[in-house]
């Protein structure tokens, strides 16, 4: 699964949504996403990938969190 | 040995405001707050000292439990700040209540409530007590920063208290502390000292909420599975979780780790706020008086605060159902 696809099901699990309604460029105030619910969603990533994140950037859609978690797991590697 | 509660007691201070009062100054919502904290509403101590609050509670814990503070071997209070540094709140209370015995206070910020019970527990183990006032008392709001709305709207103020007497109801408890003052703090008074140019900066209350947050799903739904398993007891056989009440989105962040039904989860954040090492035991006595516990409840306890540090505990409810 790449890392599109894991984001895309911890969202759409997250958010009980159809996954085929995020794309690269959703961004999260389309998905009435706030800064905790950010929060347990990389807490979902972690989970996913067994990395640890450091949520300490400002993200505002799907792709920017697609190379946000592509760089972490490169940290993790 | 250890311990069984005999008696519960809290206090509210009488000033409530409300959501929509902080407007007034702060750039706020009722929506925002309620939504991200599940806040509507806290509590102030505009008339009322700490020590007020805490001889309140303590007051009703005694006659709740048919003791009298003449029959009290200790008073353990947790609380961030009373009114002095010197003397410890304990003391306070110790001597409004015209107690005889040793009183101290102790901080593990909002875990104080599991702190103190452990610590109880310990004087039971030695046989050193056969009645211990456990007290939780805390002035959160004279701790915030008022034009930081990030954070103080997240506070109220309050107090709770326990009688413990020697028992078997303590079914399992665990602490823990990873030392982090970037994640939360309260720095202390300067002073004027003037051979010291160390500057603490203002005293009043620092966070990162969203590590904060994340720290805190985690801590509480872990504490419970491992109190849970050191008891020898399913998430099932539990009958009520009672957490520190931080934040709703926290409580239910936590829940659905747990796998656990929101009934069983217990809250009264709507109408407290955060009132720190008190929210516990205020909501804990306030499900004693509303009749929602029965003897031989099993109920889960779980908090966690600045330090960092945690506490969970199963405890055994002795009392008759109200």
């Amino acid at each position: 699964m790449s890392t599109f696809e894991s984001i895309v099901k911890v969202i759409s699990d997250y958010r009980e949504m159809d996954p085929e309604e995020i794309t690269l460029s959703t961004t999260f105030e389309d998905l009435a996403l706030d800064s905790l619910d950010m929060t347990e969603i990389l807490m979902g990533l972690e989970d996913e990938f067994g990395i640890t994140i450091e949520p300490d950037e400002k993200l505002e859609n799907v792709e920017q969190l697609v190379t946000f978690i592509d760089d972490q797991l490169e940290k993790n590697a | 040995m250890s311990f069984t509660i005999t008696g519960t007691g809290s206090y509210l201070p009488g000033k409530v405001v409300t959501n929509d009062d902080l407007t007034a100054f702060l750039d706020t919502s009722d929506e925002w707050i309620s939504t991200r904290t599940g806040i509507r509403a806290r509590h102030v101590a505009a008339q009322e000292t700490v020590t007020d609050m805490a001889v309140a509670a303590a007051r009703a814990a005694l006659e709740d439990s048919g003791s009298t503070p003449e029959q009290v071997d200790l008073i353990l209070c947790a609380t961030l700040a009373g009114e002095y540094i010197t003397p410890s709140l304990g003391c306070m209370v110790q001597k409004e209540l015209g107690a005889h015995c040793p009183a101290y206070d102790l901080n593990a910020a909002c875990s104080g409530f599991l702190y103190a019970l452990d610590a109880a527990a310990g004087y039971f183990a030695r046989g050193r007590v056969k009645k211990v006032l456990v007290i939780c008392a805390e002035a959160m709001t004279r701790l915030m920063d008022w034009t930081d709305r990030s954070t103080c709207v997240l506070f109220g103020d309050g107090a709770a208290a326990a009688v413990l007497e020697p028992g078997e109801d303590l079914l399992s408890i665990h602490l823990s502390a990873a030392g982090n003052n970037d994640a939360l703090c309260i720095p202390h008074v300067n002073g004027n000292c003037p051979y010291s140019g160390y500057d603490r900066g203002p005293a009043s209350l620092m966070m990162n909420g969203q590590e904060v947050y994340k720290f805190a799903v985690s801590a509480m739904s872990k504490g419970v599975e491992k109190v849970a398993e050191e008891a020898g007891i399913s998430l099932e056989d539990i009958a009520l979780v009672v957490p520190h009440q931080a934040n709703m989105r926290i409580l239910e962040a936590a829940r659905k780790k747990l796998g656990m039904p929101a009934e069983k989860i217990a809250s009264n954040i709507d109408q407290c706020g955060n009132t720190s090492a008190a929210s516990l035991p205020i909501l804990l006595d306030q499900l004693s008086r509303q009749g929602r516990l029965k003897k031989g409840d099993l109920l889960a306890l779980t908090a966690f605060g600045g330090g960092l540090t945690t506490g969970a505990c199963i405890l055994r409810w002795a009392k008759e159902k109200k």
